[in-house]
């Protein structure tokens, strides 16, 4: 063994603690970098003296379960913190309770055929239950028009919500690529930040190739893959009631997609079953109140006389065109309120029609008590979609710190490791010198 | 387990976080004074919530149709009593112009008394309230129920009855109708008593005193059952007032917030937040680099 042999050792020392070092700046200098995964530096083959400083030596430190389990539960996450936006929405939009609120707008109109059979020759109490019933129509129309617009939004939300999976795919499948003909950690890091939004979006299977390269499932359709990508788009339709249906299919392939979860998913299913179930029921309050109303209306006789005629449009099919007929919105005094040609005193009528409020109408419930559950079962879903929002957030929060504490930097072994590097490295300077002092030596034999 | 420098941070800023969010709901409670302010904060008790209002809304309007039943049979009572006043008088005349002592021109003199009597008690038989007819069935808005045309009288109206709805479940007839009025036979004894003294006839006249008993009797009858209905409504109005003062109790206990155990856990949260803020700037600042040299 020659003493220059010692030299080459203590040179590659040199080299390598240096990299050790460097290793340990990177980690310190991204302490607090959202998905940098700690690096690690290999000294082991330095033991034997053939260590060669190459990136080998440099790895992330990874746990594949803990990413897959995050991905998971993010999706979960996505979908209830969505739901929980739009449900609480959907709560705002009914405003209840409140006096502008259908419920107690309801109990009114009610309540002023009950003023009108105190008084069922008062054109004034008259009047009143016209204007009551306005308002009731406004405000079914007001809520009508509010949960469409709700809809409307969340078909745009729907929309970009897609571009951005679109987006996150196309840049996962360039990064795919680069891993594919060179891997690389900080790409791996950056890959799986984007995998992580990714699933907050919407429900994928995330397989790693050994390659580094991952593939990507959604409803069973390959969107990312080692050198394949593909886009999603939507399908709207809007059905005759004026509502919209949106479906998610593949660009290439034109291959339906269903999403369960994820952001788009909450959106989805709110898009295409909440708003319409909310629609259907409020629509049968509509229908059946006003259809009850009018055929009580229809046998009873006004001040003039006349029976027959309609106190609500005929023709209502939902809370949208819910509104009073022509003739009782132009004169008033058409209202009827008795049981009898020319008789104004009698209130027959108008007492029947303030008793349907008490009438099982749908279902075995009051118009007012289904409208009461409606409100009720908005108000379940809020409360639900929080409950798994809060806890599926408690889950992922969880394995983060899980992941953080394996794969974050923590400063104090850093630093001491740094202490460790650095008197290796000054150890190896001095084996330098003192080979130098020992070829001096030899060098002077001569 | 490993302590990472993220992990301290994000586990620090969860529980900061979770903090402030229930002082968040917590304080909105305190500052709505509901507990159940919206559907989501208690579905259940947000139905019974709503059905408490609504039900306090329909009394509201059951107690307006009380008041609004109480006005009419007030005058309609009040009516009845004036009216069974003059039948009084009525019997007084007959019996008075029973007696022999009168002359037949007396009698004449007395029969026009009574023909204004008559005129009274039509004119009380067709007092309105609130401009509607009170004895007339439902026939509330013709001119006049009774027309007296110094030989008969004719009723206009019909025996339609008048209904007012009290409770959910529960309607009760307020009128006193001109047909109830007719069948007294108030009018027709008035009638014959002012023919018998225009005829000068004894045996007649005291023959209208026991027919203007039988009517004043049907009419108290009529009053009687007024003053039941009455009560009726006196106890109906109790009823519903009570029930909505514990209606309104019920929905206070539902939906609103019980302050002293509000603000209690509100300090206690808060307590909570600033032990988490100041252990978090204890622990962001502990750090390996003040114990290096």
């Amino acid at each position: 063994m020659s003493i220059s042999n010692i030299f080459e050792t203590s040179k590659r020392s040199l080299l390598n603690h240096q990299s050790a070092i460097n290793t340990t700046a990177k980690n310190i200098a991204n302490v607090y970098t959202d998905g940098y995964t700690r690096r690690t530096f290999d000294l082991s083959n330095l033991s034997l003296g053939f260590g060669n400083m190459s990136e080998d030596s440099i790895s992330r430190v990874k746990n594949q379960f803990l990413d897959n389990q995050i991905w998971y539960e993010n999706q979960a996450l996505g979908k209830e913190s969505m739901s929980e936006m739009l449900m609480k929405q959907v709560e705002t939009v009914f405003g209840e309770p409140d006096d502008s609120g259908l419920a107690s707008i309801m109990t009114e109109f009610w309540n002023s055929w009950s003023g009108l059979a105190n008084n069922p020759e008062s054109d004034s109490a008259r009047s009143l239950v016209r204007d009551k019933g306005i308002l009731l129509s406004n405000t079914f129309n007001r809520l009508d028009k509010n949960l469409k617009n709700l809809q409307r939004q969340t078909g745009i939300e729907i929309q970009q919500k897609v571009n951005e999976i679109n987006q996150l795919v196309t840049q996962l499948g360039t990064i795919n690529k680069h891993i594919d003909s060179h891997r690389s950690d900080d790409l791996m890091d950056q890959r799986d930040v984007l995998l992580s939004e990714l699933s907050s979006k919407i429900d994928i299977q995330v397989t790693e190739n050994p390659s580094g390269t991952v593939e990507v499932l959604a409803g069973g359709h390959i969107l990312i893959s080692e050198n394949y990508t593909n886009q999603l788009k939507i399908n709207m339709t809007q059905n005759n009631n004026g509502l919209f249906h949106s479906d998610i299919k593949t660009t290439q392939g034109d291959k339906s997609i269903v999403v369960k979860s994820g952001e788009l998913g909450g959106l989805l299913e709110f898009h295409n079953i909440h708003v319409s179930s909310y629609m259907n029921s409020m629509n049968e309050s509509a229908v059946s109140l006003a259809n009850e109303v009018n055929k009580v209306h229809a046998q009873g006789f006004n001040l003039t006389g006349l029976s027959g005629l309609n106190f609500f449009k005929n023709t209502i099919s939902g809370a949208g065109d819910f509104s009073l007929s022509a003739e009782i919105l132009s004169d008033s005094s058409l209202i009827a309120t008795s049981s009898e040609s020319d008789v104004n005193g009698d209130n027959t009528t108008a007492q029947a029609i303030a008793e349907l409020q008490y009438d099982e109408l749908i279902n075995g419930r009051s118009v007012l008590d289904n409208y009461n559950s409606l409100i009720a079962d908005v108000g379940n879903r809020v409360q639900e979609a929080t409950f798994i929002r809060q806890n599926q957030g408690k889950i992922v929060q969880q394995l983060q710190i899980q992941k953080a504490s394996i794969t974050g930097v923590s400063l104090d072994e850093e630093m001491t490791q740094l202490i460790q590097f650095e008197q290796a490295y000054g150890a190896a300077a001095r084996m330098i010198s003192t080979v130098d002092e020992l070829m001096q030596t030899i060098l002077s034999i001569g | 387990m490993r302590i990472t420098q993220s992990m301290i941070t994000k586990s620090l800023l969860s529980s900061i976080n979770q903090n402030r969010e229930s002082m968040h709901s917590i304080q909105g409670s305190i500052t709505t004074g509901k507990e159940v302010d919206r559907s989501s904060d208690d579905p259940i008790k947000f139905f019974r919530a709503n059905r408490f209002r609504q039900s306090i809304k329909q009394n509201e309007q059951y107690l307006e149709n009380v008041q609004n039943a109480k006005g009419w049979l007030q005058t309609t009572s009040s009516n009845l009593d004036s009216m069974l006043s003059q039948v009084m008088t009525l019997r007084e005349r007959a019996v008075q112009s029973a007696n022999d002592t009168l002359s037949a021109e007396n009698r004449l003199q007395m029969a026009s008394e009574i023909n204004h009597i008559l005129e009274d008690l039509v004119n009380m038989a067709n007092e309105s309230f609130l401009n509607k007819n009170l004895f007339s069935g439902t026939k509330t808005k013709v001119d006049n129920p009774f027309v007296y045309d110094g030989n008969s009288i004719e009723y206009q109206g019909n025996t339609g009855k008048i209904n007012r709805r009290i409770s959910e479940n529960l309607t009760i007839n307020i009128n006193v109708t001109g047909q109830d009025i007719l069948d007294t036979n108030i009018f027709n004894a008035a009638l014959d008593l002012r023919i018998a003294l225009e005829n000068d006839d004894t045996n007649e006249i005291a023959n209208t005193i026991d027919s203007i008993d039988t009517a004043s009797e049907k009419m108290i009858s009529l009053n009687t059952s007024i003053g039941s209905i009455q009560q009726q409504l006196e106890l109906a109005e109790d009823r519903l007032e009570t029930a909505n003062l514990n209606l309104t109790t019920f929905l206070s206990e539902t939906e609103d917030v019980d302050l002293a155990s509000a603000i209690t856990q509100y300090n206690s949260e808060e307590m909570a937040y600033q032990a988490a803020l100041q252990s978090t700037a204890n622990i962001l600042r502990l750090n390996i680099m003040d114990f290096l040299r």
